[in-house]
Parts: structure tokens; sequence; C-alpha cells
């Protein structure tokens, strides 16, 4: 078979072309393009792209659709090369990547059922009583005269937000839990199971965050310290915000409204700051372990035995969450049926919402969670040869 | 047959491009952005290019020459000229069926 010529080798390249003159600006625009893809992306087509992409400057294709395209397909060659999806990685580091995936997953997992039992935690709170009843029932007219005492024109505004948050919005909710007396059996029973499922996940959790850990430790030893910082950083960052947390705690000052809290930290009142870090840092101390422990588990130096290991234990993470997710359903399926309209009812949700808008958004967070863990679990035991990476 | 293209997904038509481009000799990347231009009217973007070539390159169906390391040659490897020539002649049945029925419903002046 005869040798084909290099078609093609004799077409113009600018970037070659000493004569047409490199704009500076050209130069660190193609240098931030670049930064997009993974270092050993880099490496191997690095030098031939870079080209590429001067020569089509130069040529005048320079648009907003190129730097789109590469920054598109740098964000692919990333998670391509990270092992999440695809095969270019090697079979060891895809395993890993599935570890991280399976953290995610679970630490997923939990916040939106947290997230959801927080919303939901009294639904039970009241025995079927008829003397209870009766009391829940003149509820309905002392809401109803606190409501008409607040608009009256002789109240301040702040009389009227003193009225109306907390105390009136705690006192709606009772109001509607009331009606929930009836909840027995199938709902109580689902919830139990579901409270179940997730403290087991979470032991879990715990496992694999201590197996990486223990990888991470390892990996300290043989002196790759560079390739844990950023993880370190990211989970003792956690740790510093959960102390921050505690000592807001601490000061004894409870979120009383917390869009005012948040608009008298933004105006540089001081005072306010213990109410924010009480309610948002343990959030963002969730997505720091999230982000910290995903990142430590795809470095650290899991070896072939502890992904195995730790596919296996998903799997039965993942057969738990599918309990969970389950009973969660099941729970609001029956409950709807004892209590018609409890997740319309207003003021159950966030921001006055009803209970509905949370559910939905807990639910489908669990449901792509739980399809995180499996999958993950799944692409950790099918890897077809860990030997060769 | 198998069509070793259909693993490649949404990407099999840049990849189907590069591969008919390289089909008749080797070619650099900005040679085989304009020769596709030119045959094909598809102005592929660098970033498209390069994530075909490196899909293809780790399926085996290109292979780089060596040469300067800023205009370095692709070539089309034995296999890559099996799973091109399949995936072709599967495109090549749906083209003419398609044509055909056209031709007998529809008439084009």
């Amino acid at each position: 078979m005869n040798e084909p010529d290099i078609v093609g080798g004799d077409t113009p390249d600018p970037s070659k072309d000493d004569s047409i003159p490199i704009d500076p600006r050209t130069v660190a625009r193609v240098a931030r393009l670049l930064r997009w893809y993974p270092s050993d992306w880099r490496a191997r087509y690095g030098n031939e792209f870079e080209a590429m992409l001067y020569s089509s400057f130069n040529a005048g294709e320079g648009g907003a659709r190129l730097s789109l395209d590469v920054v598109k397909e740098g964000l692919i060659a990333r998670v391509v090369g990270s092992g999440v999806v695809g095969t270019v990685a090697p079979p060891l580091k895809r395993a890993r990547a599935s570890v991280a995936e399976i953290f995610v997953g679970i630490v997923g997992f939990l916040v939106a059922a947290t997230v959801l039992s927080h919303y939901v935690e009294r639904w039970r709170a009241f025995p079927t009583s008829t003397a209870l009843e009766r009391a829940q029932r003149s509820i309905g007219p002392v809401l109803r005269s606190a409501q008409d005492a607040i608009r009256s024109p002789s109240v301040s505004p702040a009389q009227r937000y003193a009225a109306e948050k907390p105390y009136f919005l705690e006192a709606q909710r009772l109001w509607n839990h009331a009606y929930l007396h009836q909840a027995s059996g199938a709902p109580v029973a689902f919830d139990q199971i579901m409270h179940i499922s997730l403290d087991a996940a979470a032991a879990c959790l715990g496992i694999i965050l201590v197996v990486g850990l223990i990888a991470g430790v390892t990996t300290l030893t043989r002196r790759r310290r560079t390739r844990l910082l950023v993880p370190g950083i990211l989970l003792a960052a956690a740790g510093g915000v959960l102390v921050l947390r505690e000592i807001a705690f601490r000061s004894s000052r409870f979120p009383y409204s917390f869009s005012l809290e948040i608009r008298a930290v933004l105006r540089g009142s001081p005072w306010a700051w213990p109410s924010v870090a009480y309610s948002l840092f343990p959030l963002l101390a969730v997505v720091l372990i999230a982000l910290g422990g995903a990142i430590l588990l795809s470095r650290a130096e899991l070896g072939v035995h502890a992904c195995k290991w730790m596919g296996r234990l998903a799997v039965g993470t993942g057969a738990l969450l599918v309990v969970a997710l389950v009973c969660t359903l099941g729970w609001a399926l029956t409950l709807s049926s004892q209590a018609p309209g409890y997740l319309f009812w207003s003021h159950q949700g966030v921001f006055g919402t009803s209970l509905l808008s949370v559910f939905v958004v807990a639910v489908l967070i669990m449901a792509g969670a739980t399809g995180l863990v499996i999958g993950g679990s799944t692409r950790c035991l099918r890897t077809e040869s860990f030997e060769s990476a | 047959m198998r069509d070793d293209l259909s693993g490649l997904g949404r990407y099999a038509g840049p990849a189907t491009l590069i591969l008919s481009s390289l089909a008749d000799g080797e070619k650099h990347g900005y040679a085989l952005a304009k020769d596709v231009e030119d045959f094909a009217g598809v102005h592929l973007q660098p970033g498209t290019l390069y994530g075909a070539i490196s899909r293809l390159e780790h399926k085996g169906l290109i292979e780089a020459l060596p040469g300067d390391r800023r205009r370095r040659p692709y070539r089309l490897t034995s296999s890559g000229a099996v799973a091109l020539h399949a995936h072709l002649l599967a495109q090549r049945q749906v083209a003419e069926a398609g044509l055909r029925r056209l031709s007998a419903g529809w008439s084009f002046s």
C-alpha cells in the first residue's frame, strides 16, 4: 500500500507566518481558552490546538461561537478525563471517580431528606382526641381575631411585623397540623422505615469517608501532598464554618426574620451575624464537605480492593436509598388520603408556599442522588480490569 | 457489520467528516478543517475538531504521525477505514431509501 502524501501540508497557516503580527490580546485569549482543558489533554494536544486557534483568529474566525465551542469541549474533556463518564480515563481512575460520585449522591440524598423532614417533622404530633380537637378548632377564631387586630391602622409596622412573624405563622402552622390528627398506620410505618434506611445510609457514608481519609493519609505518606491540598482546605473550611456556627449558637441569638437579618448584615450591622451564621453555615458546611470529600475520594490513592469493596457497599446503600425514596412517596400518598390537601396547605413550605414545592424538589433530588449512587456502584463493580491502571 | 462510529453518539457527525477527510491522505488540524469546509460545506470549530480528533485517536480509528508539534499530521488507521466504510454504507442505504420514497410521492422541479 502506497503511503499517501500529507494533503494540506502547504495550506497557509497564519500562526506560522511571521509576517502576520499576533496581537498580545490574542495571545492572552488563547492562553485563557486553553486553560479550560485538563493538563493531560493540554500536554498531548496543547501545541497543535494553540496553533489551530491562532490560525482561526488570524483568519477572522475568532468570534463568541469559537469561544463557546472551546469552553464546551474543554469542560467535556475535563469530565471525561476525570473518569466520571466515558472510558477514556484509566479503569482505576474511573473507579475512584465513581466512589466520589457515590459519596456526592449519598450526601445529596441525606440533605434533601433532612430538609424535607424539617418541614414535615410535626405532622404526627396530633393524636386523636376530642378535647384536643375542640381546642384546636378554637385556634381558628383566635387566629382570625389576631389577623383583624394586626390589620388595624393603630398597629405600628413593627408591632404588625412582630405579630405576623413568626408567631402568627406558627399559629397558622399549628392550625393546619390540627387536621392531621387522623394520621396513623401506613404513614407512620413508612416514616419509621424511611428514617431507619436514612440512618443506615448515613452510616455507609461515614464508612466511605473514613476509608477516604485513610487513603488520604496513605497518599500523604507517599509525599504527594499537593494532590490533597484542595480537599484538605475544603474540609478544614467546613470544620471552621461549623465552629463559627457553634459560636453563633452559643450567642443565643436565633433568627427572628432571616431576610431582615441578612439585610442588616449587608448594610454593615455586625450585630445580626450570629443568626445569619446559625442558618446559613450548616448549609455551607455541607456543601464544603460534599466538595472536599468528593475531591478527596477521587484524588486519594484508593487501591483496587478498596474500590471494589466501596462498590459493594454502595450497592447496599443504593438499595437503602431506594427504600427511603419509596417510603417517602408512600408516606405522602397515604397521608394525603388520610388528610386530603395536606401537601397543598399554605405556609407549610418555603416563603409561605405549600409543602408540595418542597416535597417535589426534595423527591427529585433524592431520585437523582439515588441514580448517582446506583450508577456509581455499577461502574465501580463493572470496571473490567483495575490492574491495567 | 458493526459500525464503530455508532459508539460516538452525537459526535458521529464531526467524526465522519474527519475520517472522510483523512481517507485521501494525512492532514494536520488546520488543513483538516479547511478540507471539511471545502468538500462538505461544514465549518468545524477548533474545539469540536480537536474533541473529535482526541476521541477518534482514543478509539484507534486515526493515529498521529511524527512531525512538528504544532502541525502534527493524522492518518486513518485500517480499523478507521473499516469503520468509515461501514458507516458510509449504512448512511447510503438510508439516503437511497429516503430518496426512493421521496421520488414516489413527491415531484421536484
